[in-house]
This record gives C-alpha cells, structure tokens and sequence, in this order.
C-alpha cells in the first residue's frame, strides 16, 4: 500500500497483514503516516499503489461509508462525536445501516418503528455498559468530560459491531489512572468481542502492555514488525525514537 | 396496533378540530359548503376576511419555515433558495387546478393541487439536491439562491402562466380549517422524522460528515431524503399560497422571500422545530400588527420597527429565541 500527496510520499510500501482476532498496535514517531494509514484502510483517502483488502474483499475505490458498512469501526485521534446529541443518540447512529425502518415507519410510528427503535436502545445501552458510561445516556455528548467522550467513541464505534477497530490514539490526553482502566477495558472487549483491533498510540505502556503484534512507522516505511520484546530492542526502532550518536 | 390506532386518532382529531376551526372563523355558509364539497360560499365569520387571511398566510410560513428547519437546522444544509420550491409548487398547482379541474368539487382541487405541487417541487428537489449536495457550506447556499432565481426567471417568461403579469383567476379554495390541519400534519411528520433513525442520521451529518460517514451512513442519501422531503412541503406551502391570495406572481417568490424564511428559522433559534414554529409566527404576525401603528401614528415606520425588533432579538438572543430547546408536546416521540 502506497499513498503520495504530489510529490511526497506519505507512506511507501507498507504490508499490514491482520489475522482475524488479533490485537495490534502501530507506533512511530510523529508524522510517520500512521493515521494516514487509517485514512487510507476507511477509504477517506485511496492509496496511490497497493490493494486494501478486508477477508479477501478490495476496498480500494470504496466509499468511506460503504467500507464502515462491511465491518470497519474507528475512532479519530481529535475526538469527533456528534455533539448535540446525547451519549445514547450517540451510539445509536451506529446502528444505521443495520436498521431497516423506512420513512413511512418512522412517520406513522409502526409497530416495526418502536420495535427496532427499542431494540438499538437495548444494544447501545449494554455497549454504554462496557464502557462504564451508561449512568449518563441522557447527557449531550458535547459535555461529557474528555476521557468519557474516549469511552463514547469507542462504543460508538463497537456499534457497528465491526470486524476490524481502528483506535486512533485512544489514550491521548488521558491521565495514568485513565490510561490504565482504558488499556484493560480495550483488550477485554477485544478478547470478549473477538475483533482484530489495530491501535495507534504513544503511550508505549499501554502497547506494550496489550499489543499481540507492534508494526513500527518511520517516515511512511514499515521498519519493525513483531511482538513487544523484538520491537523494544530493534536498533532502527530506538534510533528513530532516540535519534543517533 | 395500539401506536397505528394513536395516529389515526390524533389525524381525526385535527380534522374535527379544522372543520370546528373552520365553523367558528369562518361562519356557517361559508363552512357548510366546504363541508359539502362546494367552493366556499359567504364569508359571515367570526373574524374579519382580512384577519382570516393573516392566519391563513401564518399557517403557509409556519410549514415553509419548518420545512426549512429539516434542511437547515436538521441536516446542517445552509440553503437559500426555498422561495424557489415555493414558486414551483404554487405555479404547478395553480396551472393544475385552473386549466385541468376548474370546476371540481373543493376537496378534489385541494388534493390534486397539493399533491402535484409537492410532487414537482419533490422532483426538483431530488435534481437539485443530487447534482448539488457535493458542494457544502457557503457554496451550496449560493448555488441554491441562484437556483430560486433561476426559476422565478423561467416562470416570468412563460406566457402560458402569465408570465410578467402574473397568473390570476385562480380557484381559491384554501381555507383555515385545511390550512390549520395541514400544517400541524407538516409539523408532525418533521417531529417524527427528527426523533427517529432518518433523523439522527441528518443530525450525525450536521453535527460532523466524517464521523457519520464512519458509522455507515451515507451522507448524499440522506442529503437528497432531506432536500426532496423539504421541497416537498414548500411545494405545498406554494399551492396553498397560490389558492389563498387567486394571484401569483413572480414578484412574491424573489430572494427576499427565502431570506424571509431563513430569517424565521434565525430568529426562532436554528436547529428548533419549535423555533421554526415561533419565528414564522412572529415574523408574520409583526409585520401585521404594525400596520396599526402606522395607522395611529400616521408615520411610515413599520419596516423600521420590524427590523429593530429582529436586530434586537438577535442582539440579545444571539441563539435564537428557543435556543436548541423544544416545547414540551414537540420534545419526545
């Protein structure tokens, strides 16, 4: 997979290779192109070269929607939730396109309308549960406090019961106490839930901690792949974050 | 079964209320009539015609205004050429009416012209918005407004409506019980829509495309639901107009009648059905009310009091009257 912007190269020939039911992490130093690499898997960008296939299927020309639809989940390194909205409605949206009520449904208020409406209330009140957030799903989104709206994200995001979930820095800005109930809450989701989960983060702690498999990007190339021991003492992965003599 | 029954409850409730509406504002022959499928006999009611027509015309922005609200408050889309969907509607159904079903029963006028105006304001709508709605922000707004212009020119320059002098002798059959039932239908179906999945949808879009995108929702989809539905009901605005006043004109659709509605939706509180609802009754009541000072007075300062009236909501209430609120009986399913 290669993506350039004019003439630079955001990232060259990068092979991420997910099993099914894996936890994954992916670091590297700033502006190494990892959050690119998102772009490019949800089809906010189409790479330049290179194929991205989800269980054998290409993504590439896809429409960003079309490939959330086929089971890819995210969340942005800037928190982007829907603001107005409460924690609840929140999560609720994921359940779009998996829901079926028409617009004659939801005018003349069927049967078929409260059923379904009562059903993604049930399902996004359990994810609320998980992320220990349900005591405030009546609350706009826009005022939770900043490590909730992590939370929110991520069951926002679960929502589409995804195949794959890509997690954007999930630990940015949290403080260590945070940082801690999030890693474990992530990897038991992940193991509960039995989702390949691919995560972008700085917080070495935390990717180390739960990451099965660590890819390490430097300047759009892949350098380092492996479990945390072989990455910890690769000598261009310590070189890039260190620098050199 | 028991929801169905409460719908069908609630539009037969309305109806009765319209036809009482109608009995008491409008006096008995005049009503009587309408009840039988006649055109409207003498108007003997309550009110004066000219205080009749002031709540006619209300109810005719209230379903602009909160037509407008779906694109603008709802779905995020800044739009500025409703007068445009308007104008449609009310020349389709005139031309409907006038030239096919002159001499029809009241009730089958009032169906086929609102219905045709709809459908081809809706039709437009859907062109519009499909080949449009990848342009956001500022520039649909003024692809919008130039679309309204568009089409008010078309129609100065076809003779057959009219053209420059209007379109006149058109059936008027509107009257305040079916404008009052029709509105609160309109008012309604755009609650029902914004509390359910199709309008979380249109409220994920406003409120951030990208992470609606992410969540499977299509943003043209909806963009297009939201445009087509809208026009749809200014189409209808446009065909009560139309049969309420017996003139159109090319003059009532300029830009200054979007704006007008825009300004309803602004001065309400953006994003509140419930502010759609006051700021078309404030708007439209206002300008009325001071025609008495200017007949008391003696001065010509209505125009000059309406504005400092809308400066002044908007100094002091920058959010719009309602704000994001909602009244109670619009605030849950």
């Amino acid at each position: 997979m290669c993506l350039e912007f004019g003439g630079v190269k955001a990232c060259q020939d990068v092979t991420l290779k997910l099993e099914p039911g894996i936890l994954y992490g992916l670091i590297g130093p700033n502006g190494a192109g990892k959050s690119t690499i998102f772009n490019v898997l949800t089809g906010i960008y189409a790479p330049t070269h290179g194929t991205v296939k989800l269980a054998g299927e290409s993504l590439v020309g896809k429409k960003p929607f079309e490939i959330a639809q086929k089971g890819i989940g995210r969340t942005f390194q800037n928190i982007r939730l829907f603001k107005d909205l409460t924690v609840l409605e929140n999560v609720m949206t994921a359940f779009y396109s998996s829901t079926h009520t028409s617009l004659y449904d939801q005018v003349f208020q069927t049967k078929a309308f409260y059923r379904e409406e009562e059903e993604i209330r049930v399902k996004a009140m359990e994810l609320l549960k998980v992320m220990g957030i349900e005591d405030l799903a009546d609350v706009p989104a826009g005022g939770l406090p900043y490590g909730k709206q992590r939370k929110l994200e991520i069951a926002r995001a679960l929502g589409l019961e995804p195949k794959l979930l890509l997690l954007d820095e999930p630990a940015a800005g949290l403080n260590p106490a945070e940082t801690r109930e999030l890693t474990n809450l992530i990897r038991d989701i992940q193991r509960a839930r039995n989702i390949t989960v691919l995560l972008i983060e700085h917080d070495m702690g935390l990717v180390m901690k739960i990451c099965e498999k660590i890819y390490v990007l430097v300047q759009g190339q892949l350098v380092c792949e492996g479990v945390a021991e072989v990455v910890q003492n690769d000598k261009r992965v310590i070189e890039a974050y260190l620098g050199v003599d | 079964m028991g929801k169905m029954n409460k719908t069908l409850l609630l539009f037969l409730g309305f109806l009765l209320g319209a036809v009482i509406l109608n009995f008491i504002m409008g006096g008995f022959t005049f009503s009587a009539a309408l009840l039988f499928w006649e055109k409207p006999g003498r108007f003997t009611g309550l009110i004066s015609p000219y205080y009749y027509s002031v709540l006619i015309l209300l109810g005719i922005n209230i379903i602009l205004s909160v037509s407008l609200m779906l694109l603008n408050g709802l779905t995020g889309l800044f739009t500025m050429g409703h007068a445009g969907f308007m104008a449609i509607g009310a020349y389709t159904s005139a031309s409907v009416v006038s030239f096919l079903l002159p001499d029809a029963p009241f009730i089958v006028q009032l169906i086929a012209g609102s219905v045709s105006a709809g459908l081809a304001a809706g039709l437009i709508g859907f062109l519009i918005g499909t080949s449009c709605l990848r342009l956001a922000g500022d520039y649909l707004g003024m692809v919008t407004l130039g679309f309204g212009e568009i089409i008010r020119i078309i129609l100065l320059n076809v003779d057959a409506v009219g053209g420059a002098r209007g379109m006149t002798d058109i059936p008027v059959y509107m009257n305040l019980g079916s404008v009052f039932f029709l509105t609160i239908v309109i008012i309604i179906v755009i609650k029902r829509i914004s509390f359910g999945r199709l309008g979380r949808a249109m409220l994920a879009i406003k409120e951030n495309e990208m992470a609606a995108n992410m969540m499977g929702i299509n943003p043209l989809n909806i963009k297009v639901q939201a445009f087509v539905i809208s026009s749809f009901m200014a189409g209808i605005a446009g065909s009560f107009f139309a049969h309420s006043e017996g003139y159109i004109s090319t003059q009532t659709f300029t830009f200054s009648k979007s704006f007008e509605i825009i300004a309803m939706n602004v001065v309400g509180g953006l994003g509140s059905l419930s502010g759609a609802i006051m700021g078309a009754g404030i708007l439209t009541v206002l300008p009325e009310a001071l025609r008495k000072v200017q007949d008391v007075t003696g001065l010509d300062i209505r125009m000059v009091i309406y504005a400092l009236t809308m400066v002044l909501i908007m100094i002091l209430r920058p959010q719009g009257l309602m704000g994001n609120k909602e009244w109670k009986w619009l605030s849950s399913k």
